[in-house]
């Protein structure tokens, strides 16, 4: 099976991750061992060269996948 | 174009001679113009916090790029007023009370950085965003266990009018929003139960016999375990530490 090799970033740490190609942004994001290691909650997304990736694209092969923290809307 | 020829003897014993051609460019100031806009450029340093407030110590950093410009303030105190509660011995925060508030201040524990990083409207003296960063010895940057504050950092002013006569002015007022701030029910549900917990365990204060409180230290191996850890390209980029 194929595999696409990527780098993991959120803030100042980082990590390299193999997974199935085909995987795609939301799985990687949901990863328990990755985010234990990179320490981000749930409230995040993912940019892929300063553009944000939807949840369902595949990662690309070598990417270098930045997590960033969202914002949340004010409580009611 | 001239050519400048040099020769390196490395300790390997290597000889090299190196041949460098050089040519003057005319740099139109258009492309100096575009060339500059897109740079970050930090003053760390840039002004005694005095200046904003006799409260507050050390210096105020700024970052530029383009329009946007970005103060650190650095805070070795964070100004609580909010409700509080008896647990045990101490004095804890229940930012979801409707009691009447209590101010105290909050030392910053050792290996933890404190920012208020003001960010101006472009070309003006006017607060546009305000964000409460903690950061560790690894420059890793957290959100703390509060209320009124956005997962991201951003904190939550209301009907804040930030405009000053000048830069200082405005960052005056963005210093005394903190201080006056209500930290109230705004955004509890961020953290959860767990983010509630959290501050019960980081803000903790014993009352002193006749009066005033001592600030007792954090109940956790750690301070970042009470903490959100976040990542904004944002405040990585524009915090001057």
């Amino acid at each position: 099976m194929l595999n696409v090799n990527i780098m993991v970033r959120f803030g100042t740490d980082e990590v390299h991750r193999s997974y199935p190609q085909g995987v795609t942004i939301s799985q990687v994001l949901n990863d328990r061992e990755l985010r234990v290691t990179l320490g981000y909650g749930d409230n995040v997304r993912a940019l892929v060269a300063g553009v944000e990736q939807s949840p369902g694209a595949a990662v690309p092969d070598g990417a270098t996948l930045v997590i960033e923290t969202k914002a949340n809307s004010k409580a009611e | 174009m001239a050519n400048k020829s040099q020769y390196l003897l490395e300790e390997t014993g290597r000889l090299i001679r190196q041949t460098i051609s050089e040519q003057e460019i005319d740099l139109k100031p258009e492309i100096l113009q575009r060339f500059v806009q897109h740079q970050l450029i930090k003053f760390p340093g840039l002004f005694s916090a005095a200046t904003i407030s006799p409260k507050l110590s050390g210096t105020v950093g700024m970052a530029n790029k383009g329009p946007t410009t970005v103060f650190s303030i650095r805070l070795n105190k964070l100004p609580l007023r909010a409700r509080f509660v008896v647990r045990g011995e101490y004095l804890v925060p229940d930012f979801t009370s409707n009691s009447t508030p209590m101010f105290l201040e909050w030392t910053v524990p050792d290996g933890m950085r404190l920012y208020l990083m003001v960010h101006m409207q472009d070309g003006a003296p006017t607060c546009a965003d305000q964000f409460l960063v903690a950061v560790d010895g690894s420059n890793r940057t957290y959100r703390l266990p509060t209320t009124n504050c956005y997962e991201n950092c951003k904190l939550c002013t209301g009907q804040f009018n930030g405009r000053g006569i000048t830069y200082a002015d405005a960052l005056s007022k963005a210093w005394k929003q903190l201080e006056d701030s209500d930290w109230q029910s705004d955004l509890s549900n961020h953290g959860g139960e767990r983010g509630m917990e959290n501050s019960k365990n980081m803000f903790r204060f014993k009352p002193l016999e006749p009066d005033g409180f001592q600030q007792m230290s954090i109940h956790s191996d750690s301070w970042e375990l009470l903490c959100t850890k976040i990542s904004m390209e944002f405040i990585n980029s524009f915090i001057v530490l």
